[in-house]
């Protein structure tokens, strides 16, 4: 693969935000990305667009070149729109690479975006659910939360896993959106909290097991290496991609305690980079619910099968362990708003690696790696990046 | 009730599986080729709707079209070890359920399988 380097980042603030259209978030992220990059729209060869939802969440279908015509992109510039469920926005990244590694183009935008809070909670559960299979799975009343809890029952009877140790995700990632400004939740929570809370979702899970439902947009400028250096003083190398698939539905994997679609990615990218689990500093994980974060650490290798729960409570992924997992919040605090989360990862472990993470910076991170999963794991996109 | 791959008419307590023709194993559906050999040479079967409980979820935040339903629980039952079907358990009490339960189906509703604990 050709080096390909990052060399802008923006984010909007993750939240519910009624007042702001989805163009609106994914304009500003996309500002705040070309500024970044000391870019004006003209210097664009291809636009990505990670969303999932926009034609039941908004009403809007052709969302790519609906959002490269507000951004006043040039006939010259295509405009595609990647839904690989909520692994839309690191697909997207893995589009764009692809498209330099091509020759097609030189620099990329990449958008992620999704604007959720458009109808009630249940409304949110069915489109969400859409990314399962409707006829043999969703029409039963199977909901993600649902297929997490059931994920999670399997690995507490397999390895002994416990809701405490669940509980250990959501305090830590709770604990790390604190210092990330653009985070959706700013609240420190308590193992009892997350225990004793009586909002339950799909039993074993409760209300502190799941993401939040977001509103918000992430963005990031992507170019060739050569060129890196004249666009940014500071470019993150990508040096690892892999996207992997596995059975549609739950209930087809042989087994409910593993991704084999995470473990095939990250084998991609880890040869492609010539790098080791233990080589990563830092890490953002898909943690769309708290067993999501245990389950990944295991099929990205940094654990032992089984180990992920003990593990997380010990503090090896928190500030100070072997390494650190999800410190801008993950989508447990920072949100999920579904489409922007695999951009968003892009951009925070690229805010690491320049020293730019500000009061969540961790300390000499060399390599750092994005997970970004779709569905119950039919898709799943890892992407690894190091310092330039 | 009838084979979602047939047509044919089910005892009530029969499931339909697809079997590969050329390696004999068996796939959860929907299937069109072999997941081990890749041979498109599937044929339907039914085998009788007993199995058990593999994992299951009680939901309290339904589905917008299910919300007079809830709390439901909603169940993976393994009846071979390479075919196991999502469903709905009848009863939503979960007390002293256990992985590894014997279960039956005992109703299909609008291509939705219903299951009990046998008792």
């Amino acid at each position: 693969m050709k080096a390909i380097s990052v060399v802008g980042i923006g984010k909007t603030r993750y939240g519910v935000f009624k007042e702001k259209t989805f163009l609106d978030l994914s304009v500003e992220a996309a500002k705040r990305a070309m500024e970044d990059a000391g870019i004006g729209p003209e210097e664009l060869e291809a636009l990505y667009l990670g969303n999932y939802g926009g034609s039941d969440f908004i009403n809007q279908n052709h969302l790519a070149p609906y959002v490269g015509s507000a951004l006043g992109l040039g006939a010259h510039v295509p405009c595609t729109h990647i839904e690989n469920a909520c692994a839309s926005g690191g697909s997207a990244v893995r589009e764009g690479i692809l498209a330099i590694n091509s020759g097609s183009a030189r620099i990329v935008l990449v958008i992620g975006v999704e604007k959720m809070n458009t109808v009630p909670t249940p409304k949110v559960t069915e489109f969400l659910a859409k990314a399962g299979d409707w006829e043999n799975e969703v029409k039963v009343g199977y909901t993600f939360p649902c297929a997490f809890a059931m994920m999670a029952r399997r690995h507490m009877h397999q390895y002994g896993t416990t809701r405490k140790h669940l509980a250990a995700v959501a305090v830590k990632n709770h604990k790390n959106g604190l210092n990330n400004p653009t985070a959706h939740m700013h609240k420190s929570i308590t193992i009892d909290q997350v225990l004793e809370d009586d909002r339950i979702v799909a039993d074993p899970l409760r209300l502190y097991d799941c993401s939040l439902i977001t509103d918000g947009a992430s963005a990031v400028v992507l170019s060739e290496g050569a060129i890196a250096r004249s666009l940014s003083d500071k470019p993150v190398d990508i040096v690892g991609c892999g996207q992997a698939a596995d059975h549609f539905a739950l209930y087809q994997k042989d087994d409910l305690t593993k991704f084999n679609a995470t473990v095939v990615a990250a084998d991609k990218a880890y040869s492609m980079a010539g790098l080791r689990p233990r080589d990563i500093d830092v890490a953002e994980v898909h943690d769309c619910f708290t067993i999501a974060e245990i389950l990944a650490i295991e099929d990205l290798g940094f654990v032992p099968k089984g180990q992920g729960g003990p593990a997380t409570s010990d503090g090896m992924t928190s500030y100070g362990g072997k390494f650190v997992v999800n410190p801008s919040g993950g989508l447990k605090a920072k949100g999920h708003p579904v489409g922007a989360t695999g951009v968003d990862q892009i951009a925070e472990i690229a805010l690491q690696l320049r020293g730019d993470a500000d009061d969540r910076q961790v300390e000499n991170a060399d390599f750092g790696l994005t997970h970004n999963l779709g569905g119950s794991g039919a898709t799943c996109v890892v992407h690894i990046l190091a310092r330039n | 009730m009838c084979s979602p791959y047939t047509g044919k008419e089910l005892n009530k307590m029969d499931v339909s599986v697809r079997i590969c023709s050329s390696c004999g194993k068996f796939q959860s559906p929907p299937a069109y080729f072999c997941v081990s050999c890749k041979s498109d040479k599937l044929e339907s079967i039914e085998i009788p709707g007993r199995g058990t409980l593999y994992t299951y979820s009680t939901v309290y935040v339904p589905l917008s079209s299910l919300e007079d339903e809830a709390p439901y629980t909603v169940a993976i039952v393994e009846f071979h070890e390479d075919f196991k079907l999502t469903g709905r358990l009848i009863s939503s009490i979960t007390e002293n359920l256990e992985i590894g339960a014997r279960v039956e189906v005992v109703d299909v509703r609008d291509g939705v399988y219903f299951f009990d604990i046998c008792k």
